[in-house]
Protein backbone atom coordinates (compact mmCIF):
# COMPACT_ATOMS: atom_id res chain seq x y z
CA UNK A 1 0.00 0.00 0.00
CA UNK A 2 1.27 3.47 -1.04
CA UNK A 3 1.94 6.44 1.46
CA UNK A 4 -0.61 7.97 -1.14
CA UNK A 5 -3.13 5.62 -0.18
CA UNK A 6 -2.52 5.99 4.10
CA UNK A 7 -2.94 10.07 2.55
CA UNK A 8 -6.21 9.33 0.78
CA UNK A 9 -7.38 7.48 3.58
CA UNK A 10 -6.99 10.51 6.13
CA UNK A 11 -8.37 12.88 3.52
CA UNK A 12 -11.30 10.64 3.52
CA UNK A 13 -11.46 11.13 7.63
CA UNK A 14 -11.43 14.56 7.60
CA UNK A 15 -14.31 14.67 4.65
CA UNK A 16 -16.58 11.91 6.85
CA UNK A 17 -15.81 14.92 9.68
CA UNK A 18 -17.23 17.69 7.47
CA UNK A 19 -20.25 15.81 6.27
CA UNK A 20 -21.03 12.52 8.49
CA UNK A 21 -19.77 14.24 11.88
CA UNK A 22 -21.19 17.55 10.76
CA UNK A 23 -24.48 15.97 10.05
CA UNK A 24 -24.56 14.36 13.59
CA UNK A 25 -23.76 17.55 15.19
CA UNK A 26 -25.78 19.10 13.48
CA UNK A 27 -28.79 16.82 14.76
CA UNK A 28 -27.75 16.88 18.01
CA UNK A 29 -27.73 20.50 18.27
CA UNK A 30 -30.49 20.89 17.33
CA UNK A 31 -32.45 18.54 20.10
CA UNK A 32 -30.51 20.41 22.21
CA UNK A 33 -31.56 24.10 21.45
CA UNK A 34 -35.14 22.59 21.31
CA UNK A 35 -34.65 21.26 24.65
CA UNK A 36 -33.07 24.43 25.72
CA UNK A 37 -36.53 26.62 23.97
CA UNK A 38 -38.60 24.11 25.80
CA UNK A 39 -37.24 24.78 28.51
CA UNK A 40 -36.77 28.76 28.36
CA UNK A 41 -33.40 28.26 29.25
CA UNK A 42 -31.25 30.74 28.38
CA UNK A 43 -33.20 33.57 27.33
CA UNK A 44 -34.39 34.16 24.01
CA UNK A 45 -31.92 36.01 22.86
CA UNK A 46 -29.10 34.33 24.00
CA UNK A 47 -30.40 30.87 22.29
CA UNK A 48 -30.90 32.49 19.29
CA UNK A 49 -27.19 33.41 18.96
CA UNK A 50 -26.61 30.27 19.97
CA UNK A 51 -28.91 29.10 16.36
CA UNK A 52 -27.38 31.55 14.51
CA UNK A 53 -23.46 30.83 15.48
CA UNK A 54 -24.32 27.10 15.18
CA UNK A 55 -25.29 27.67 11.70
CA UNK A 56 -22.30 29.66 11.05
CA UNK A 57 -19.83 26.97 12.29
CA UNK A 58 -22.01 24.45 10.25
CA UNK A 59 -21.46 26.71 6.93
CA UNK A 60 -17.78 27.32 7.40
CA UNK A 61 -17.21 23.58 7.96
CA UNK A 62 -19.28 22.61 4.67
CA UNK A 63 -17.48 25.51 2.83
CA UNK A 64 -14.33 23.96 3.40
CA UNK A 65 -14.45 20.77 2.72
CA UNK A 66 -16.33 21.69 -0.21
CA UNK A 67 -13.94 24.30 -1.24
CA UNK A 68 -10.98 21.92 -0.66
CA UNK A 69 -12.92 18.99 -2.85
CA UNK A 70 -13.42 21.48 -5.58
CA UNK A 71 -9.81 22.58 -5.62
CA UNK A 72 -7.93 18.98 -5.66
CA UNK A 73 -10.24 17.03 -7.20
CA UNK A 74 -8.57 14.37 -8.24
CA UNK A 75 -7.28 13.82 -4.77
CA UNK A 76 -10.61 13.75 -3.38
CA UNK A 77 -12.24 11.26 -6.03
CA UNK A 78 -9.37 8.83 -4.85
CA UNK A 79 -10.25 9.55 -1.31
CA UNK A 80 -13.97 8.70 -1.45
CA UNK A 81 -13.24 5.96 -3.92
CA UNK A 82 -11.85 3.80 -0.44
CA UNK A 83 -15.51 3.00 0.22
CA UNK A 84 -16.65 3.00 -3.52
CA UNK A 85 -18.35 6.21 -4.11
CA UNK A 86 -17.90 9.23 -6.13
CA UNK A 87 -17.72 13.04 -6.01
CA UNK A 88 -21.38 12.77 -7.36
CA UNK A 89 -21.75 10.76 -4.03
CA UNK A 90 -20.73 13.22 -1.66
CA UNK A 91 -22.74 16.04 -2.86
CA UNK A 92 -26.11 13.41 -3.14
CA UNK A 93 -25.20 13.05 0.55
CA UNK A 94 -24.16 16.57 1.55
CA UNK A 95 -27.55 17.80 0.01
CA UNK A 96 -30.10 17.87 2.87
CA UNK A 97 -27.05 19.32 4.65
CA UNK A 98 -26.43 22.34 3.24
CA UNK A 99 -30.31 22.82 2.75
CA UNK A 100 -30.91 22.89 6.53
CA UNK A 101 -27.58 25.04 7.22
CA UNK A 102 -29.03 27.71 4.37
CA UNK A 103 -32.64 27.71 6.30
CA UNK A 104 -31.40 27.38 9.65
CA UNK A 105 -29.28 30.57 8.74
CA UNK A 106 -32.21 32.90 7.76
CA UNK A 107 -34.71 31.49 10.61
CA UNK A 108 -36.79 33.64 12.80
CA UNK A 109 -34.76 32.84 16.06
CA UNK A 110 -36.77 35.88 18.09
CA UNK A 111 -38.45 33.71 19.93
CA UNK A 112 -39.07 29.95 21.43
CA UNK A 113 -41.13 28.88 19.35
CA UNK A 114 -39.67 29.91 16.26
CA UNK A 115 -36.34 28.74 17.44
CA UNK A 116 -38.36 24.84 18.05
CA UNK A 117 -39.33 25.31 14.83
CA UNK A 118 -36.18 25.96 12.95
CA UNK A 119 -34.69 23.19 15.51
CA UNK A 120 -37.98 20.84 14.09
CA UNK A 121 -36.95 21.63 10.15
CA UNK A 122 -32.90 21.15 11.05
CA UNK A 123 -34.12 17.14 12.34
CA UNK A 124 -36.56 16.70 9.39
CA UNK A 125 -34.20 17.64 7.14
CA UNK A 126 -30.66 16.00 8.03
CA UNK A 127 -30.02 12.60 8.17
CA UNK A 128 -29.49 10.86 11.57
CA UNK A 129 -26.13 9.18 11.12
CA UNK A 130 -26.19 5.65 13.21
CA UNK A 131 -23.95 4.88 15.82
CA UNK A 132 -22.47 1.39 17.29
CA UNK A 133 -22.18 3.58 20.55
CA UNK A 134 -25.82 5.47 20.01
CA UNK A 135 -26.97 3.31 23.06
CA UNK A 136 -23.67 3.48 25.43
CA UNK A 137 -24.54 5.14 28.71
CA UNK A 138 -20.94 4.47 29.84
CA UNK A 139 -17.82 2.31 29.63
CA UNK B 1 -19.15 32.53 17.43
CA UNK B 2 -20.71 33.37 21.48
CA UNK B 3 -18.43 32.94 24.24
CA UNK B 4 -18.30 31.88 26.69
CA UNK B 5 -17.06 28.62 26.02
CA UNK B 6 -17.10 26.22 28.19
CA UNK B 7 -16.40 22.21 27.70
CA UNK B 8 -16.96 19.36 30.29
CA UNK B 9 -15.10 15.80 29.24
CA UNK B 10 -16.95 12.96 29.68
CA UNK B 11 -17.60 9.40 28.34
CA UNK B 12 -20.90 9.73 27.63
CA UNK B 13 -23.21 13.02 26.73
CA UNK B 14 -26.41 12.40 28.83
CA UNK B 15 -26.15 15.36 31.31
CA UNK B 16 -27.77 18.35 31.49
CA UNK B 17 -25.59 20.68 30.36
CA UNK B 18 -24.60 23.62 32.74
CA UNK B 19 -25.06 27.14 31.57
CA UNK B 20 -22.38 28.20 28.53
CA UNK B 21 -20.75 24.04 29.07
CA UNK B 22 -21.08 22.11 26.16
CA UNK B 23 -20.08 17.93 26.68
CA UNK B 24 -16.94 16.85 24.90
CA UNK B 25 -16.75 12.72 24.74
CA UNK B 26 -14.70 12.15 21.69
CA UNK B 27 -11.52 10.13 22.17
CA UNK B 28 -10.22 10.52 18.59
CA UNK B 29 -9.95 14.04 16.71
CA UNK B 30 -13.18 16.07 15.66
CA UNK B 31 -12.23 19.36 15.63
CA UNK B 32 -14.18 21.02 14.21
CA UNK B 33 -17.64 19.88 16.19
CA UNK B 34 -19.78 22.82 17.06
CA UNK B 35 -20.88 23.04 20.16
CA UNK B 36 -24.20 24.15 21.77
CA UNK B 37 -23.05 27.69 21.77
CA UNK B 38 -22.15 27.72 18.37
CA UNK B 39 -18.12 27.41 18.26
CA UNK B 40 -16.30 24.89 16.47
CA UNK B 41 -14.20 22.73 18.92
CA UNK B 42 -12.54 19.50 19.15
CA UNK B 43 -9.87 17.24 19.98
CA UNK B 44 -7.16 17.40 17.80
CA UNK B 45 -5.33 15.07 18.47
CA UNK B 46 -6.59 10.97 19.73
CA UNK B 47 -6.39 10.82 23.27
CA UNK B 48 -6.08 7.95 25.77
CA UNK B 49 -9.25 8.25 26.69
CA UNK B 50 -12.64 9.69 28.07
CA UNK B 51 -14.87 8.10 31.27
CA UNK B 52 -17.91 9.02 33.52
CA UNK B 53 -16.78 9.34 36.94
CA UNK B 54 -20.51 10.33 38.45
CA UNK B 55 -18.77 10.79 41.65
CA UNK B 56 -19.79 14.48 42.03
CA UNK B 57 -22.79 16.66 41.81
CA UNK B 58 -21.17 19.74 39.53
CA UNK B 59 -21.94 18.06 36.01
CA UNK B 60 -17.97 19.86 35.08
CA UNK B 61 -16.71 17.62 37.52
CA UNK B 62 -18.26 14.01 36.36
CA UNK B 63 -15.94 12.79 33.49
CA UNK B 64 -12.69 13.44 32.21
CA UNK B 65 -10.46 12.87 29.38
CA UNK B 66 -7.41 11.74 29.91
CA UNK B 67 -3.90 11.50 27.83
CA UNK B 68 -1.35 9.53 28.62
CA UNK B 69 2.01 11.38 29.50
CA UNK B 70 4.34 9.93 26.92
CA UNK B 71 2.06 11.55 24.43
CA UNK B 72 0.17 14.92 24.28
CA UNK B 73 -3.40 15.99 22.75
CA UNK B 74 -4.49 19.24 22.08
CA UNK B 75 -7.90 20.16 22.25
CA UNK B 76 -9.22 23.61 20.15
CA UNK B 77 -11.67 26.19 20.58
CA UNK B 78 -12.18 28.73 18.01
CA UNK B 79 -12.03 32.36 19.03
CA UNK B 80 -14.93 34.96 17.40
CA UNK B 81 -11.61 37.76 17.42
CA UNK B 82 -8.02 37.85 18.45
CA UNK B 83 -7.63 40.17 21.27
CA UNK B 84 -8.11 39.13 25.12
CA UNK B 85 -9.61 36.23 26.76
CA UNK B 86 -9.25 34.07 30.26
CA UNK B 87 -9.95 30.89 31.10
CA UNK B 88 -10.35 28.01 33.45
CA UNK B 89 -9.42 24.58 33.90
CA UNK B 90 -10.49 21.54 36.37
CA UNK B 91 -7.32 19.17 35.75
CA UNK B 92 -7.91 16.28 38.25
CA UNK B 93 -10.13 13.35 38.71
CA UNK B 94 -12.86 12.29 41.15
CA UNK B 95 -11.18 8.70 41.79
CA UNK B 96 -7.18 9.29 41.90
CA UNK B 97 -4.32 11.66 42.35
CA UNK B 98 -3.45 12.18 39.25
CA UNK B 99 -0.35 13.93 37.03
CA UNK B 100 -1.63 17.09 35.45
CA UNK B 101 0.03 19.68 32.87
CA UNK B 102 -2.31 21.49 30.63
CA UNK B 103 -0.69 24.20 28.44
CA UNK B 104 -2.45 27.21 26.97
CA UNK B 105 -1.74 27.65 22.66
CA UNK B 106 -1.82 30.38 20.87
CA UNK B 107 -2.25 28.49 17.18
CA UNK B 108 1.26 27.31 17.96
CA UNK B 109 2.54 29.93 20.91
CA UNK B 110 2.76 28.90 23.82
CA UNK B 111 1.06 31.49 26.33
CA UNK B 112 1.32 29.86 29.57
CA UNK B 113 1.43 26.34 31.63
CA UNK B 114 -1.78 26.50 33.33
CA UNK B 115 -1.45 22.90 35.40
CA UNK B 116 2.23 20.98 36.09
CA UNK B 117 1.42 19.59 39.33
CA UNK B 118 0.02 16.02 40.62
CA UNK B 119 -2.84 16.36 42.63
CA UNK B 120 -2.63 15.18 46.39
CA UNK B 121 -5.59 12.62 46.17
CA UNK B 122 -8.84 11.36 44.42
CA UNK B 123 -11.58 14.37 44.41
CA UNK B 124 -9.28 17.49 43.71
CA UNK B 125 -8.32 19.38 40.89
CA UNK B 126 -6.52 22.15 39.72
CA UNK B 127 -7.65 25.11 38.47
CA UNK B 128 -6.17 27.79 35.81
CA UNK B 129 -4.19 29.38 38.25
CA UNK B 130 -2.23 26.51 39.41
CA UNK B 131 -4.38 25.93 42.66
CA UNK B 132 -5.11 22.66 43.76
CA UNK B 133 -8.70 22.95 45.00
CA UNK B 134 -9.16 20.11 47.69
CA UNK B 135 -12.89 19.55 46.94
CA UNK B 136 -15.35 19.66 44.54
CA UNK B 137 -17.21 22.51 46.59
CA UNK B 138 -13.60 24.15 46.77
CA UNK B 139 -13.66 24.00 43.07
CA UNK B 140 -16.97 24.98 42.34
CA UNK B 141 -16.99 27.94 44.70
CA UNK B 142 -13.22 29.07 44.09
CA UNK B 143 -11.58 28.01 40.96
CA UNK B 144 -10.28 31.25 39.38
CA UNK B 145 -9.84 32.23 36.33
CA UNK B 146 -6.65 33.05 34.86
CA UNK B 147 -4.94 35.90 33.87
CA UNK B 148 -5.48 37.82 30.63
CA UNK B 149 -3.41 36.45 27.68
CA UNK B 150 -3.83 38.48 24.37
CA UNK B 151 -4.20 35.92 21.43
CA UNK B 152 -2.76 37.34 18.13
CA UNK B 153 -4.65 34.22 16.32
CA UNK B 154 -8.53 33.23 16.57
CA UNK B 155 -7.19 29.33 17.56
CA UNK B 156 -7.20 28.79 21.28
CA UNK B 157 -5.39 24.93 22.41
CA UNK B 158 -5.05 23.48 25.84
CA UNK B 159 -2.74 20.82 25.05
CA UNK B 160 -2.56 17.86 28.06
CA UNK B 161 0.13 15.45 28.95
CA UNK B 162 3.62 15.19 27.46
CA UNK B 163 5.80 16.10 30.44
CA UNK B 164 5.52 13.45 33.10
CA UNK B 165 6.75 9.75 32.20
CA UNK B 166 4.03 7.68 33.09
CA UNK B 167 0.60 8.13 34.29
CA UNK B 168 -1.74 10.91 32.61
CA UNK B 169 -3.00 13.86 32.16
CA UNK B 170 -6.68 14.01 32.92
CA UNK B 171 -8.97 17.40 32.66
CA UNK B 172 -12.44 17.75 33.87
CA UNK B 173 -13.32 21.04 32.45
CA UNK B 174 -11.82 23.50 29.98
CA UNK B 175 -13.71 27.10 29.71
CA UNK B 176 -13.26 30.73 27.83
CA UNK B 177 -14.11 33.81 27.54
CA UNK B 178 -13.53 37.25 26.34
CA UNK B 179 -12.21 39.61 29.03
CA UNK B 180 -14.86 41.82 29.97
CA UNK B 181 -17.19 38.52 30.05
CA UNK B 182 -18.16 39.71 26.69
CA UNK B 183 -18.92 37.48 23.98
CA UNK B 184 -16.38 38.67 21.60
CA UNK B 185 -17.70 39.70 18.26
CA UNK B 186 -21.05 38.62 18.81
CA UNK B 187 -22.80 40.71 16.65
CA UNK B 188 -21.30 38.69 13.51
CA UNK B 189 -24.14 36.95 11.84
CA UNK B 190 -25.08 35.32 8.88
CA UNK B 191 -27.26 38.12 6.67
CA UNK B 192 -29.59 37.06 4.13
CA UNK B 193 -26.86 33.67 3.94
CA UNK B 194 -23.80 35.70 2.81
CA UNK B 195 -21.82 32.77 3.58
CA UNK B 196 -23.95 30.21 1.66
CA UNK B 197 -22.75 29.70 -1.15
CA UNK B 198 -25.02 26.35 -2.78
CA UNK B 199 -21.70 24.89 -4.22
CA UNK B 200 -21.44 21.44 -4.99
CA UNK B 201 -18.34 18.56 -4.09
CA UNK B 202 -16.80 20.04 -7.35
CA UNK B 203 -17.01 18.38 -10.45
CA UNK B 204 -18.10 14.73 -11.33
CA UNK B 205 -15.27 12.77 -12.71
CA UNK B 206 -16.19 9.66 -14.20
Amino acid sequence: VSAQAFDNLNLLLQLLQATRNLARDMVQNANTHKAMANAQNPDVVTLGRFVTDSATSYNRILSTAKTWVQNNNAQATAAVGLIGATIADLNAYTAPIQTAITNLSSADVSTYAAIISACNSVLATVPSPNSVFAGLQSF
Amino acid sequence: MALPQGIYFRGSDNQTDPSNYDAEIATTANYPRTSAQGNSVGWEDALSGAVDRDATTDVRLKGIAFSNNSTAARFRIDLPATGDYKVRVAAGDSSFGQQCYVELYDTTTQKAILVDALTSAAGKWIDATGVERTSEADWVSNNALSTAYTFASTILRFKIGFKFQGGNTTIAAAYVEAVGGGGGDTNARLIGGDLLQPLGFGRLVC
